[in-house]
C-alpha cells in the first residue's frame, strides 16, 4: 500500500504509535506497510520504522545525487549509493529509492506494480545495508539451531542450504534464517541473529521435503519459489540469537556413479575468508556503507574462532539423513576439541 | 649477525604497515586489504610471522635476524625471499621502508 504522503511529512523523524510492528534480524521493525512475509509482531520498541512513498523526501542541501555504483553481478540489478550527511540513498534505477536514517527507512517507489519486489528488497539488501551500518554484517546463509548454538550453511551454486536447513527442521532443529544470517560480535564472541519465520522452496523442494504444500504462495510472480511459513504448519523457529558453532559451506555432487560419502573438511583460513566476503550479503554495497576495511576486520575476527568446513555430499533426497549424521558427528568432534584439556595445564596441575 | 646492506635494501631501514591498508590475523596466516584498490592479499604463516615484525617497526636486519632465528632456513635464501617479499609489498603500497633513516 503506498501513501502518498507529503515531502515534508515523509522527512519528519519518528513514526505513528499505532504502526504494527514485527521482529526481524533481532531489529523491531514498525510499518503501516502490508508486509506479505510471515514476520512475528513484536510489542517491542521500535529499532526503525519503514514506509513507502510515492515522493521522495525533502533532503535539505540536496541538489542532486551523486550516486557511485555499489553493486556487482548479475544486471539489470545495479545499486548506487550516495552518502549524504545524514541520510544514505540507495538507487535501484528506474525502480525505486531507499534513504537509511539511523532509526528509518523511506522507499520512494517509481513504480506502483514493484511494491512486491519492494518488500523482497526491504527483507534482504535494505535491512542487510541497514544492519551494516550498525556493524552488524550479514552472510548469505541458512542456520538452524542445534544444541542451543547456530550451524549455519552458505549460499553456494547448487549447494542447497535451504534443504540443509529444511533437513534439520523435519528432525526438529529451530529454523534460525533461511537467506540472510546477520552475525552479531558481543562479548568476544559471535551470534547468529534470527531471521523471520518463513522459507523460500522451489516447488520440487517443497514437494519432496514438506507434507503438504498445496496451499502455498509464490514469493513473487517472477520469483517461482514458494513461501513457507514456520511455525504453523511446518518446523519451528529459533526464540532469539544463538552463539555461531561452525559455517558449513555446501557442495553437492552428482550422486550416480561417483562416491556417496559426505565428506567434511576444514577450510583454510584464506579460503574461508574469500567465501565469507564473497558470500557477504549484497557485498558491495554492504562495504560501502562502512569504512573500508571494517569487513576484513570483522571476518578475520570471526575466523578466530568459529570454523568454517567444506561439506561435500551426494545430491538426493535419500542421503540428507546421512549428511545430517556426518555434521552432527563433526560437531560433536568440534565440541570435544573444545573441551579437550591443556596437557600444559595439566602438568602444571 | 646479519649484513647491514642487503641486495637493495638498507638493512638499517625501518619497515612499518603502510597507511592505506588494514590487516587481520587469520590464525596462522595475514589477510591484508589495500584500501585504495579494493584488493586483498593474503601472507602464509611465514610471511605472516614477518608482517609481525613489520608491525612492530622492526628494520630490515632485525626481520632477518629473527626469521634466521625462528626458522631453519639458508641465510643466504632467507635474506633473498625476505627482501623479495619486502619489495614486493612496498610495490604494493602494503608497507613502508625509511630508507631515510640514519644507520645507528
Amino acid at each position: 500500500m503506498l501513501s502518498a504522503s507529503s515531502a515534508e511529512a515523509a522527512s519528519l523523524p519518528g513514526h505513528a504509535p499505532a504502526m504494527p510492528a514485527y521482529s526481524v534480524y533481532g531489529l523491531t521493525l514498525a510499518t503501516d506497510f502490508p508486509i506479505r512475509s510471515n514476520l512475528q509482531r513484536s510489542h517491542a520498541t521500535p529499532d526503525l520504522t519503514f514506509e513507502c512513498s510515492t515522493m521522495a523526501p525533502m533532503l535539505p542541501g540536496h541538489e542532486a545525487a551523486r550516486f557511485v555504483e555499489a553493486s556487482r553481478g548479475r544486471a539489470p540489478q545495479y545499486f548506487y549509493l550516495d552518502q549524504l550527511p545524514s541520510v544514505d540513498v540507495v538507487s535501484l534505477p528506474g525502480a525505486f529509492d531507499w534513504y537509511f536514517w539511523p532509526d528509518r527507512i523511506v522507499c520512494h517507489l517509481h513504480i506502483p506494480s514493484l511494491e512486491e519486489r519492494m518488500e523482497i528488497f526491504l527483507l534482504g539488501t535494505a535491512l542487510s545495508f541497514f544492519l551494516e551500518r550498525l556493524g552488524i554484517p550479514a552472510l548469505h546463509a541458512s542456520a538452524v539451531e542445534i544444541d542451543d548454538e547456530a550451524v549455519a550453511f552458505l549460499g553456494t551454486n547448487r549447494g542447497g542450504k535451504s534443504t540443509l536447513a529444511v533437513s534439520f527442521m523435519q528432525a526438529g532443529h529451530p529454523l534460525i534464517t533461511d537467506d540472510i544470517l546477520p552475525i552479531q560480535a558481543s562479548g568476544g564472541s559471535f551470534h547468529g541473529r534470527t531471521g523471520y519465520p518463513q522459507l523460500r522452496l522451489w516447488p520440487e523442494q517443497a514437494e519432496r521435503l514438506l507434507d503438504n504444500c498445496g496451499v502455498l504462495e509464490f514469493v513473487h510472480a517472477d520469483i517461482r519459489k514458494y513461501r513457507v511459513p514456520v511455525g504453523d504448519c511446518f518446523g519451528c523457529f529459533a526464540g532469539g540469537p544463538r552463539p555461531l558453532r561452525c559455517i558449513y559451506l555446501p557442495e553437492r555432487r552428482d550422486a550416480d556413479g561417483s562416491a556417496r560419502t559426505v565428506d567434511i573438511a576444514p577450510l583454510g583460513p584464506r579460503d574461508a575468508l574469500k567465501e565469507l566476503h564473497a558470500k557477504s550479503f549484497a557485498p558491495m554495497l554492504g562495504e560501502s556503507a562502512v569504512p573500508a576495511g571494517n569487513r576484513l576486520l570483522f571476518w578475520g575476527a570471526l575466523l578466530r574462532q568459529v570454523p568454517v568446513r567444506r561439506l561435500s555430499y551426494p545430491s538426493g533426497v535419500e542421503h540428507l539423513p546421512a549428511v545430517q549424521a556426518a555434521i552432527r558427528a563433526d560437531l560433536d568432534r568440534l565440541r570435544a576439541s573444545e573441551r579437550r584439556p591443556n596437557p600444559l595445564l595439566a602438568v602444571q596441575a | 649477525m646479519p649484513s647491514t646492506m642487503h641486495s637493495k635494501l638498507p638493512g638499517y631501514a625501518p619497515v612499518r604497515p603502510g597507511q592505506g591498508q588494514v590487516s587481520t590475523d587469520l590464525g596462522e596466516e595475514v589477510a591484508i586489504l589495500h584500501i585504495e584498490s579494493g584488493k586483498y592479499f593474503a601472507l602464509n604463516a611465514v610471511g605472516a610471522r614477518v608482517w609481525e615484525l613489520v608491525a612492530d617497526g622492526s628494520t630490515v636486519d632485525e626481520i632477518l635476524a629473527a626469521m634466521l632465528g625462528e626458522f631453519d632456513i639458508d641465510a643466504e635464501r632467507c635474506e633473498r625471499d625476505l627482501t623479495q617479499l619486502l619489495l614486493e609489498l612496498e610495490e604494493r603500497r602494503l608497507v613502508e621502508i625509511d630508507r631515510t633513516a640514519v644507520d645507528a
